[in-house]
């Protein structure tokens, strides 16, 4: 059954899934071009230069993609389970309901996960040739909390769209998009959430509840 | 007597802390029988429905399903009651054979033959997207999986919205030979009578805030009657008044018509008593669609 | 598990609050810390303090100019922006020779643009610089360079438990100048891992002083590369100082190698005669991971500005021999926000400020006085849930008496 219903989430997401990808490759292909012609222009040694002493990570072009992924792919997954009352078919499969809502965040999760892991790869084995691994592993830690932003993002867009009522979901969003602002505060300062990529980890968990909760409200005929 | 499918008991429902919907509602629904829950717009039947399926947390009372609780209702359970959601609602982002794939994981009795032998009906392709159908052709394919399911009870929610004659004869003929042969349960509403004449075996009939009857789709067509006379006088007295059972009276040009449970001859005694004379007074065939005018008036 | 989104719900609302109303508060009431500039001068021995005030016009601001005391602290006369100019002559140098008021000496110094260039240097530590994620990678310039102007560093230290000279170009290890640099490291005995290196590293200066190095075991060291070799010195100092944070110094006139601030918050000058001695500059109470500080050496004082965000102080040491002159405070005025805040917020949280690059939570400004607030909204929550005939009634007020405003107005909502 948990195939099917993985299925139906791949369904759903996998348009999204692949322009994001796709965007994704594209703008780690930006961002080493643009290292490459600065290395042409004023040699490798400037990028070492400007990471150690000016802060620049040089991927900072991928700041907002995440997060623009991880809603797109919310409301991909979520939307069609929401018009036309759709939920209600999911919620009569008999699979428990709680679950199955756990088994559709994870699978977005996931489509999420796999994204982010392969931009960074790309991005980490290109830095990898031309920069310290200690290095690489600052831009990683710089870009962390962009892609933490795309899971929380995805949470919160999950929990919003699952909302039956349009108040809630307008209550909810206020407190989404303020916390998602704290993720991108300091630009152009390398490593500066590192205090805070547990706390992100742990959010991303806690606000699952918000998902689950808007089920039980959905089957409690909080609906509009 | 087996348990009832669905027992409903003492149901009362506001909308918010306001209006009441209902009060004291309870009924129940015998193993196979077709129930069809009429009223006109307002009166709650979307509103049963959705606490029939488990979408609606009823402020008092309690709905049991196959003698377990809704609100708690285990997915085995679940796996028995095919629900059609108004307006024919499935997943549209499938294609007709992803959706048969996908709900065939889900139920034991899963029967695929029922679903394709409507589908090849409709001359569509397996690999034709739901979103792409007319609305005839989405009920088909809603009606298609309630087939394959093979479910003990099946609750429908306005099977004939948005549908043109021949796609609601369809849809009912269909149903009908599956829900007798197989004697399966089912719960339904509709917002045009006509196609539930043929199809249901009791009927609920619901006002405002009360259940007017319930009772077999034969009995009512028994025992409510429809009687004309013709009436000169002026005006006509009030028939209604002092509990006489007659009910829905009107007068249309010179021919008085009213509603009543009553046999012809206390019929007659009553309007006797209201000093009418009546020799022309003639009980006229009806329909359930006039059955159901006269039940909950005109307006 | 309802009951936990409801939870979750609140908890969200009640830290995004808290952040952003006192920051919503804080727009309303535009605060304007404008420090005074003040100066030392040699004329009549006084501090000279100017504070900008604003005029009503916009971008239009007039001085009100005063002196002090250095020891007494008393004011004794105000003085006209020409006035002070000429009581500055260091600092308006080009504003006095321009009107052709420069006097030619000036306590038997000659007062010409070039002694007084030569004489004269800045120096800024902000906490942000350090309180940041400092990436423990050190690019490495040549302090001699070949064609004598500075060049970029094409070699980097990595001090991992051990020395690696990283070559930048290559992003390869350099073997060689890594088995120099090793031994040197050991033959001065340096102890792993290094807690702090500090350097300029930019073209942009006259030269190179390299590195200073605190190591381990708290010892100080100074590290340069010439000609493509270490050299490497360890500076002594006294037992009773704890070295906290070096800061290098390249200044035209090449006396200091750089600045030493101790775990004691004491200051001291590393100077460049007698082999690396440690002055102390008296009076300076410095502490750079929370104090700004700045130092306008000039030919007769030193005037170091030292911020601790509440207040700043001045204080001036004699060019000659350091020797503390005296120190002037200047706190700033409460503003109105300061006053209401308390009275509002039971706390605030923000995620950046300006002492630092990282970004967390940080709760603070706790607050008792918010106390009288936080009751009368649980008592208007209590009217309004009781008129809703709400469930859960008593742990939202004390939840409000705790959390005030932040708590009162996602618990005021109604949810269903």
């Amino acid at each position: 059954m948990y195939s099917a219903i993985i299925l139906k989430e791949w369904l759903k997401t996998r348009r999204v899934f692949f322009l994001g990808l796709i965007l994704s490759l594209l703008i780690a292909a930006y961002a080493i071009l643009t290292m490459n012609s600065v290395i042409k222009t004023f040699g490798v040694v400037s990028i070492w230069l400007n990471m150690l002493l000016k802060d620049a990570s040089m991927v900072d072009v991928v700041t907002y993609l995440p997060l623009a992924i991880g809603v797109a792919l919310g409301v991909a997954q979520m939307a069609p389970e929401m018009s036309h009352k759709r939920l209600k078919l999911t919620l009569h499969l008999p699979y428990p309901n709680m679950k199955l809502i756990a088994l559709m965040l994870s699978t977005g999760i996931i489509e999420i996960f796999v994204i982010s892991v392969i931009q960074m790869a790309v991005i980490a084995v290109y830095d990898l040739t031309i920069m310290h691994p200690y290095l690489v592993g600052r831009v990683m830690l710089t870009m962390l909390p962009w892609y933490l932003a795309g899971f929380l993002g995805y949470m919160f867009t999950a929990a919003i769209c699952l909302e039956g009522t349009w108040r809630m979901r307008i209550l909810l969003a206020l407190p989404s998009i303020a916390i998602l602002m704290t993720l991108f505060m300091q630009s152009g300062v390398m490593a500066a959430y590192n205090r805070m990529l547990l706390i992100i980890i742990l959010l991303i968990i806690w606000v699952a509840v918000l998902s689950f909760g808007s089920i039980i409200r959905f089957k409690e005929g909080l609906q509009d | 007597m087996s348990e009832p499918v669905i027992s409903v008991k003492n149901l009362t429902q506001r909308y918010g802390k306001g209006r009441i919907i209902y009060k004291d509602l309870s009924f129940d629904v015998p193993k196979g029988r077709i129930l069809g829950l009429l009223g006109k717009n307002g009166t709650g039947k979307t509103t049963t429905i959705n606490i029939l399926m488990g979408y609606l947390k009823p402020q008092a009372g309690e709905c049991r399903i196959f003698g377990e609780s809704i609100t708690e209702m285990r997915p085995e359970t679940r796996a028995r009651i095919a629900l059609l959601i108004e307006g024919h609602v499935q997943y549209a982002f499938m294609t007709i054979e992803q959706i048969e794939r996908f709900y065939s994981r889900f139920y034991p009795k899963w029967n695929k033959d029922a679903y394709y032998e409507l589908m090849h009906k409709l001359h569509v392709s397996p690999n034709q997207h739901i979103s792409t159908m007319s609305c005839g052709q989405r009920s088909q394919v809603a009606l298609g999986l309630i087939l394959a399911q093979n479910a003990d009870l099946l609750v429908l929610d306005d099977f004939s919205l948005g549908l043109d004659p021949g796609y609601r004869r369809l849809f009912v003929e269909y149903l009908q030979d599956y829900a007798k042969a197989q004697d399966k349960t089912v719960f339904m509403t509709s917002h045009i009578i006509q196609d539930l004449e043929r199809l249901i075996d009791d009927c609920i009939i619901m006002d405002y805030g009360r259940i007017l009857t319930q009772t077999s789709v034969n009995d009512l067509m028994r025992d409510f009657s429809r009687y004309t006379f013709t009436f000169d006088g002026g005006k006509l007295p009030d028939l209604t008044d002092g509990d006489t059972g007659l009910i829905n009276q009107s007068l249309i040009g010179r021919e008085a018509e009213f509603y009543t449970f009553k046999p012809r001859q206390e019929v007659e005694q009553i309007l006797t008593a209201k000093g009418l004379s009546t020799p022309d007074l003639e009980r006229r065939p009806m329909t359930l669609e006039d059955a159901f005018i006269g039940l909950t008036g005109k307006y | 598990m309802k009951r936990f989104y409801y939870i979750t719900f609140t908890l969200l609302c009640i830290a995004v609050l808290s952040w952003v109303l006192p920051w919503l508060v804080s727009l309303c009431f535009p605060q304007s810390d404008r420090d005074p500039f003040v100066g030392f001068s040699p004329v009549n021995d006084k501090f000279i303090v100017s504070l900008a005030t604003e005029t009503g016009e916009p971008g239009k601001v007039e001085y009100k100019i005063w002196d002090v005391d250095p020891v007494t602290g008393e004011t004794t006369t105000t003085y006209t922006t020409e006035e002070r100019d000429s009581l500055l002559p260091e600092i308006y140098a080009n504003q006095l020779a321009s009107k052709g008021l420069m006097p030619d000496s000036l306590n038997g110094v000659e007062m010409t643009m070039h002694n007084i260039r030569r004489n004269r240097w800045m120096f800024n530590s902000q906490p942000r610089n350090l309180n940041r994620t400092v990436p423990h990678l050190y690019p490495l310039m040549e302090s001699m360079p070949k064609r004598f102007d500075l060049e970029n560093p094409t070699v980097a230290l990595y001090l991992p438990g051990e020395v690696q000279v990283i070559d930048m170009g290559t992003n390869s290890i350099d073997t060689l100048k890594t088995r120099r640099f090793a031994k040197m490291f050991a033959d001065r005995g340096f102890v792993f891992p290094a807690k702090e290196a500090s350097a300029n590293v930019t073209v942009r200066k006259a030269y190179d002083n390299g590195y200073l190095l605190i190591d381990a075991n708290n010892d100080l060291y100074h590290l340069k590369m010439q000609a493509n070799r270490p050299s490497m010195a360890r500076i002594d100092h006294p037992a009773d100082i704890t070295p906290a944070h070096v800061f290098v110094l390249e200044n035209a006139d090449r006396a200091l190698y750089g600045i030493v601030t101790t775990l004691e918050g004491r200051t001291f000058v590393i100077a460049r005669d007698d082999y690396y001695s440690l002055i102390e500059l008296p009076g300076v109470v410095f502490n750079p991971e929370t104090d700004r500080m700045t130092i306008i050496k000039n030919l007769f004082s030193w005037v170091i500005k030292v911020n601790d965000g509440d207040k700043s102080t001045w204080t001036a040491l004699s060019s000659d021999d350091l020797s503390l002159i005296g120190t002037y405070s200047y706190e700033y005025p409460a503003n109105t926000l300061d006053i209401i805040e308390p009275w509002i917020f039971p706390f605030t949280t923000s995620f950046t400020t300006g002492n630092d690059y990282h970004v967390y939570p940080r709760i603070a400004d706790f607050s008792w006085r918010a106390v009288f607030l936080n009751i009368v909204l649980a008592l208007i929550l209590a009217v309004v849930l009781k008129r809703r005939e709400s469930k859960c009634v008593w742990p939202k007020l004390i939840v409000t008496v705790i959390f005030g405003i932040f708590a009162f107005i996602p618990l005021i909502l109604k949810l269903k």
